[in-house]
């Protein structure tokens, strides 16, 4: 008689011999390999990104250093024209209030012609090359001076003397104080972005929100110092053409008593 | 792929996958049919079944060869049906002493075709019986035929000692011979 363990084996390897599904192997084993690859592909992950992200942030940082100081911060707050003629000064035959404009407010008189553009932007940004790139985005002054005519074909004749007198009675930085003693051999063609480009560049010093907020007034102010400049010069009768179309603009405009004191007639 | 279930389970910890599809291959079967035999249903026992393998993927790393694979092996399984056990209220060492409904033992066969009929219905007598098995006693008697365990992997499996389960492993063969009326 066979071995009653034995005959209990036998039996219960009679029983079917059932087996898993298929689509359950598969999907075990397939379980078993995301198991072993997955940590592989986020071992490398991990450190390419924090590597990526170090050096995106230290290039970033390295960039901004370079960067002019302030330009960042003072540009979103000015109208930001894209283009000469899209800048919203108003026409530079039109006479300003130089006494209107703060004492910090130093303004700065642009260039006439690009050669001298650039010297000041030389002189203000301690790169060049990034503060050619900061000003790539924004209201572009350095661009302005190569501009061959005014915007709105409206001639000035008075453009040199009036920058040089703008640099006297508002530089205060020591790039303005430069740019004043340069020769004045600006052309009428040029005073237009000459003005726009002094205004642009003496919104990151002082009295961006004012600039931006009246612009018309600046441009009045301009006009009569650029009128006293002449006066100053001797160039009367220049100075009385530019100070007839002023009023002849602005009729109701007040000119402070000490800025009349400059440009009445002699 | 060759090898002992142990290197095959620390050379898929190291990332080696075809090392745990040779280790699957040898173990599915028993496996699946010791869950198949332990629970009412099939669709228990594969999520069961899943659930074991998942666990062997996930504590892969853990895995330490002190003992046989198949040890460990049925060490997660049985920690798993006695999750499931529980959830439905059972426990299943309070089962052991369990009275077993045996089957009235069939006349002695007299002709060939009356043998072959004998031994089908024998083995349906065994099978009823092996289902009506308290829960341990049959977790014991599974574990020995098809994980091919001994009385000492049995107790390790099952986490209780040597003595309760040499128990528990005789108290089922003898209900299934009783059954089968070898007893």
């Amino acid at each position: 008689m066979a071995d009653p363990d034995d005959r209990l084996s036998r039996l219960y390897r009679e029983l079917p011999r059932e087996e898993p599904s298929p689509l359950l192997d598969q999907a075990i084993l397939a379980s078993a390999r995301r198991a072993v690859v997955a940590p592989k592909r986020n071992r490398w992950a991990m450190p390419v990104s924090i590597a990526a992200v170090l050096a995106l942030g230290i290039g970033v940082s390295v960039r901004m250093q370079t960067e002019q100081p302030g330009v960042e911060s003072s540009l979103p707050s000015s109208p930001a024209p894209s283009s000469s003629s899209e800048y919203p000064l108003p026409d530079t035959s039109e006479p300003v209030h130089a006494e209107a404009a703060p004492p910090s407010s130093a303004q700065k008189p642009a260039p006439p012609a690009p050669r001298r553009k650039s010297e000041m932007a030389r002189e203000q940004a301690p790169s060049a090359k990034a503060d050619a790139e900061s000003r790539a985005t924004q209201p572009e002054p350095r661009a302005i001076p190569s501009a061959p005519a005014q915007p709105r074909g409206d001639p000035e004749p008075f453009a040199g003397p009036k920058l040089e007198a703008l640099d006297k009675d508002l530089a205060v930085a020591p790039p303005a104080e430069k740019l004043a003693t340069a020769p004045q051999t600006a052309t009428a063609p040029a005073a237009a972005p000459a003005l726009r480009a002094k205004r642009l560049e003496a919104q990151p010093q002082a009295g961006v929100a004012r600039d931006s907020a009246a612009p018309p007034k600046d441009a009045r102010e301009i006009e009569l110092e650029r009128i006293a400049s002449l006066r100053a010069e001797g160039r009367h009768e220049e100075a009385d053409k530019g100070l007839e179309e002023f009023r002849r603009r602005h009729p109701d405009y007040p000119i402070p008593p000490a800025t009349w004191e400059k440009v009445r007639s002699r | 792929m060759g090898g002992s279930d142990e290197e095959l389970m620390l050379a898929y910890a190291g990332g080696d996958a075809a090392a745990f599809d040779a280790l699957y291959r040898r173990h599915k079967g028993p496996l699946y049919r010791f869950m198949l035999r332990s629970v009412k249903t099939r669709g228990e026992a594969e999520e069961l079944y899943q659930d074991v393998w998942m666990r062997v993927i996930e504590a892969r790393a853990r895995y330490l060869p002190r003992a046989k694979f198949a040890t460990w092996l049925y060490t997660v399984a049985h920690n798993r049906l006695v999750d499931h056990w529980r959830a439905r209220g059972l426990a299943a060492v309070s089962l052991d002493e369990d009275e077993l409904e045996i089957p009235e033992p069939a006349a002695p066969p007299s002709s060939e075709p009356e043998r072959i009929a004998e031994g089908r219905q024998a083995a349906e007598r065994f099978a009823a019986a092996l289902a009506a098995l308290p829960l341990a006693q049959r977790e014991a008697f599974l574990l020995h035929h098809e994980g091919e365990l001994g009385v000492a992997e049995i107790a390790a499996a099952t986490g209780t000692h040597a003595e309760a389960a040499k128990s528990r492993l005789r108290y089922a063969m003898n209900k299934l011979r009783e059954a089968l009326g070898d007893g």
